[in-house]
């Protein structure tokens, strides 16, 4: 029997190469055409400490890597443990470990889980009688993937002779022979329980390999943005460091700020001066910004400003990822400002949403703020091509030359935009100002004034409300039960949507890209036809739930399903919820029936 | 802020500058300032400046943060552009718009309050990468907007309206320029035009960070006997230690200093800063010597003023962040926009 989808792990100290093994399993998977994703985890430590990752590679399109293992791998039990609930395994995981680290009489500590099999294999020896050296021992654990799960050998050969043609003819040969010699190891040894990764057919279309950040990146330069102000703050800094590589070679500028608040004022200042501008950070980075961001708004000037959200507050756990910005992103402005919120879905929806941004922006000259999260950020993933051909790009309206004569920068307009001029256009000067100001942009403090302007700001970006391309509706749309999920976490909310599915529960699920302001005919619509549910999202207090409550009708029978970041959900329990919720409005239906007692 | 216009009549036999603008056309809106700010007499020199060096306004972007000496933007240059921003982050605004825009003429007015507190590390690093513009900080040693604080270059020992005596030590601008490696560091006193107008001509034709303190008395909240910024105190106390004069490129002007002693500089953009010696033990190219003529002389309890220190040869922000030639905003979009073409190129990358 074959597998369409396989999910590895595997868990090593410094130096055992384990990174370097995920991202040649990945590479030959992209390579050949499958889909996967990679999570990589690390240690505490900058450099040299254990480390681990997570792989899923499938035929079709796959949108988390959370789940019990299918494969483990452990290099040796400590490092292995100390990634805990990062790598689960199951009663069907098949686990490989180091023979050299025999299991102890206890027994491997996995909580009382028997796996499907326990699997000692002579890795380092291996790699010392072939390659004379330890160092080969994660090609030699490549070569059993190869011989055990048929994942795809000459991909992976191929890939290893790209990796070490850099390096000596010695060093490449020794690598081959590793290779060669686990995968013989395994054929020798066959594995009854193993279930080999299935060919793909002829008709696999070429893929990338690339990450979240880096597709904000490559958006933002196809967006036409020739500005990025920033300071590095993880896990967002490959984003400046994507750009740092390649905005220079389409005329733009990368700014690395002496802090924050510099690297979003100069985005600021580069918008006034009429360019297209960005900058990305994270929640701490994003207090910062608070205040420049409250002038974008009132200067009404264009930027995109990402938030690859962390484990907050404060430094709280820069590594992992988690969606509790939604307040801070709705409401950390001071004064009467608001600010169009999107999230990304997927590694290549970042792609989208930062044109989308970039397109709002400038159209509606406003700050946009993209709430990413660390796991799209930071996951590696095999995505289709992006077509560039569906995009349209929206630049900001430029004032025409009768309108230069007597310029009015924020003159009021039917949809609240008006003209926006920049330095050295004669005719188009005018003071841009943190200051309440008249239509001619001079200072203001008359009531009157400040309440008209407030509502030009605020109204010229209702027609988002109604764009409805910014949510998507998954399942049967007149199905009783649903979901909402945003972010990274509506990934798993999908294949948890198709796993109850195949319990032969029927429910949809609702993935807003624009987080606010809030589209209340959107969700009210949404809504008529649920009998239970729940918004599943991954921070304590439940952000995006609470947001809704304020502006929508929120049934009482959909609930809050919140999660600390660091604990994440797998589409398992996605499902189970939702046949459960299905089989206790069954129980209520009959409830109805009952006579009424006085 | 309020905001009161001028009446735009001119005289029609007013003299007109080489792009055919006479003086008035650099002014602004009437000052809501208190009458005798020192602020005031800043903006006059510069309009001065402006009109002298046939800058059209329109290339010009006048940048500043929250404070009194913030507000005077409004009262210079009224055909320029203009951006009153949050305060003490000014510098980035200016850098942003800088790298977007090299072409621009841009000046950064801020206060001690703005460039010496809340701004202090945004002030830092726009000196650290000599930021191409003018930064003319207003020097009077008090928050005027909110009423009388001492600020961090009020002197120890100064007394405030009230009578309270100042307990800090002060942050000198000048000093910390010098120390952080500006190209162009200069004192000089609201009071004094003659001296202050060609320090500012020659810092607008400066590449990279020129920076100008200007002692600027607050009338309402500094003026009195006990402060050390007051008129009084700073006429009495100020020594000068070079006279400046400057040439543009693309005009000879009589030069009022005797050439006995007189020391050229030329400037990025071929225009000269003609500096006599006052002091005899002063090199204003030597930045060491004027650290330690400065501190000398303060310990006389001294003001120096002057051009006090320029290199006229430093990379300026655009040489270190490699910028284009030519301003972006006159880069036509289908230009910086790559399209379809080149984003298979950077998806080529990831496979």
């Amino acid at each position: 029997m074959t597998s369409d989808d396989i999910l590895i792990g595997m868990a090593g100290a410094g130096g055992d190469g384990v990174i370097s093994a995920g991202d040649s399993l990945i590479t030959a998977a992209a390579l050949t055409g499958y889909h996967a994703i990679l999570t990589k985890s690390f240690g505490p430590q900058i450099r040299g400490g254990e480390s681990s990752f997570k792989l899923r590679v499938a035929k079709a399109e796959v949108f988390t890597v959370a789940g019990t293992l299918d494969v483990a791998v452990a290099l040796n039990w400590d490092d292995f443990f100390r990634f805990g609930a990062e790598l689960p395994v199951g009663p069907k995981t098949i686990v490989i470990y180091e023979a050299d680290h025999p299991v102890g009489p206890e027994g491997p500590k996995f909580g009382g889980v028997r796996p499907a099999a326990m699997v000692p294999a002579p890795v380092a020896k291996i790699a010392k009688e072939v390659a004379g050296t330890e160092k080969a021992k994660n090609t030699v654990v490549l070569g059993l993937m190869a011989g055990w799960f048929g994942f795809i050998p000459d991909a992976l050969l191929t890939g290893i002779r790209k990796k070490f043609s850099k390096k000596s003819e010695d060093v490449l040969a020794q690598n081959e022979r590793a290779f060669l010699a686990g995968r013989e190891y395994a054929e020798a040894h066959p594995l009854a329980e193993a279930q080999p990764l299935a060919p793909l057919g002829t008709d696999a279309s070429p893929k990338i390999l690339t990450d979240g950040n880096e597709m904000c990146g490559a958006a933002a330069i196809f967006a036409g943005c020739s500005f990025f102000g920033g300071y590095p703050i993880t896990p967002s800094t490959e984003i400046m460091q994507y750009l740092g590589r390649e905005l220079w070679k389409y005329g733009g500028v990368v700014f690395q700020a002496e802090d924050e608040i510099a690297g979003v004022g100069a985005v600021v200042g580069a918008s006034f001066a009429g360019k297209k501008a960005m900058t990305a950070t994270s929640g701490p980075g994003m207090s910062l910004k608070s205040e420049i961001l409250g002038l974008a708004t009132i200067a009404e000037l264009p930027l995109v400003c990402v938030n690859v959200q962390r484990g907050g507050p404060s430094t709280g756990i820069p590594t992992k990822s988690e969606q509790s910005d939604v307040f801070q992103a709705a409401f950390s402005a001071h004064g009467d400002a608001v600010r169009p919120v999107l999230a990304p879905t997927t590694v290549a929806d970042m792609f989208a949403t930062t044109v989308e941004a970039f397109n709002i922006a400038e159209e509606l000259q406003t700050p946009v703020i993209i709430l990413s999260d660390g796991d799209i950020g930071q996951r590696k993933e095999v995505v289709d091509l992006i077509d560039t051909s569906r995009f349209t790009l929206i630049e900001r309206r430029k004032p025409t030359s009768l309108e230069l004569e007597h310029y009015q920068r924020f003159a009021m307009t039917e949809s609240g935009v008006s003209p926006i001029s920049e330095p050295g256009m004669p005719g188009g000067n005018y003071l841009a100002s943190g200051i309440e100001h008249n239509e001619a942009g001079a200072p203001t403090a008359s009531g009157a004034i400040h309440a008209r302007m407030n509502e030009k700001r605020i109204k010229k970006l209702s027609p988002l409300k109604s764009r409805r391309d910014l949510f998507e509706v998954f399942g049967d749309p007149k199905a009783a039960i649903g979901v909402v999920s945003w972010g990274s976490v509506s990934g798993v909310a999908r294949e948890g949507l198709r796993q109850a599915e195949q319990l032969g529960v029927s429910a949809k699920l609702l993935v807003p890209r624009l987080i606010y302001p809030i589209a209340q005919q959107v969700y009210d619509e949404f809504f008529a036809s649920l009998r239970g549910g729940f918004v599943v999202e991954q921070s304590h207090q439940g952000q995006l739930y609470r947001v809704l409550r304020m502006y929508v009708d929120v049934p009482r029978s959909v609930e809050s399903w919140a999660r600390s970041g660091s604990n994440p959900f797998t589409p398992v329990e996605i499902a189970e919820r939702l046949r459960d919720i299905a089989m206790a409005a069954q129980r209520n239906q009959s409830g109805n029936h009952e006579p009424a007692i006085d | 802020m309020t905001y009161i216009a001028k009446p735009r009549v001119h005289h029609p036999s007013l003299r007109k500058n080489a792009v055919g603008l006479t003086r008035r056309d650099y002014e602004g809106s009437m000052s809501t300032l208190c009458a005798g700010c020192g602020h005031d007499s800043i903006t006059a020199a510069l309009i001065q400046a402006f009109w002298e060096l046939d800058i059209a306004p329109h290339r010009v972007a006048k940048m500043s943060g929250i404070g009194c000496s913030s507000k005077t933007p409004a009262y210079f240059l009224r055909e320029a552009h203009g951006f009153n921003g949050v305060h003490g982050r000014m510098p980035a605004l200016a850098s942003g718009a800088a790298a977007a825009n090299g072409e621009l003429t841009i000046i950064g007015v801020s206060g001690d309050g703005d460039s010496l507190s809340i701004g202090l590390g945004q002030l830092s690093h726009a000196i650290r990468r000599n930021l191409d513009m003018l930064y003319v900080l207003e020097n009077n040693g008090v928050y005027g907007l909110t009423k009388g604080q001492f600020s961090a270059s009020a002197d120890p020992g100064s007394k405030s309206r009230r009578g309270e005596a100042n307990t800090m030590a002060a942050i000198d601008s000048v000093l910390l320029a010098l120390t952080l490696g500006a190209t162009f560091v200069a004192r000089s006193f609201s009071g004094d035009k003659e001296q202050l107008v060609p320090i500012i001509k020659a810092g607008i034709a400066h590449r990279g960070f020129a920076f100008i303190d200007v002692i600027s008395p607050c009338v309402t909240f500094n003026d009195h006997e006990g402060s050390t910024k007051s008129y009084a105190y700073t006429r009495e106390k100020l020594v000068e230690a070079v006279e400046s004069d400057f040439v543009p490129l693309h005009r000879e002007i009589a030069v009022h200093i005797d050439d006995g002693d007189v020391r050229s500089v030329r400037l990025f953009d071929g225009s000269t800063v003609k500096l006599r010696k006052v002091a005899a033990d002063f090199d204003p190219t030597d930045r060491e010597a004027a650290y330690a003529y400065v501190r000398a002389r303060q310990k006389e309890g001294e003001i120096v003023t002057g051009l006090l220190h320029v290199s006229a040869d430093a990379d300026d922000m655009h040489t270190h962040a490699g910028t284009v030639a030519r301003p972006l905003v006159d880069v036509p979009f289908d230009q910086l926009c790559p399209g379809a073409k080149a984003l298979d190129e950077l998806m080529a990358q990831f496979r």
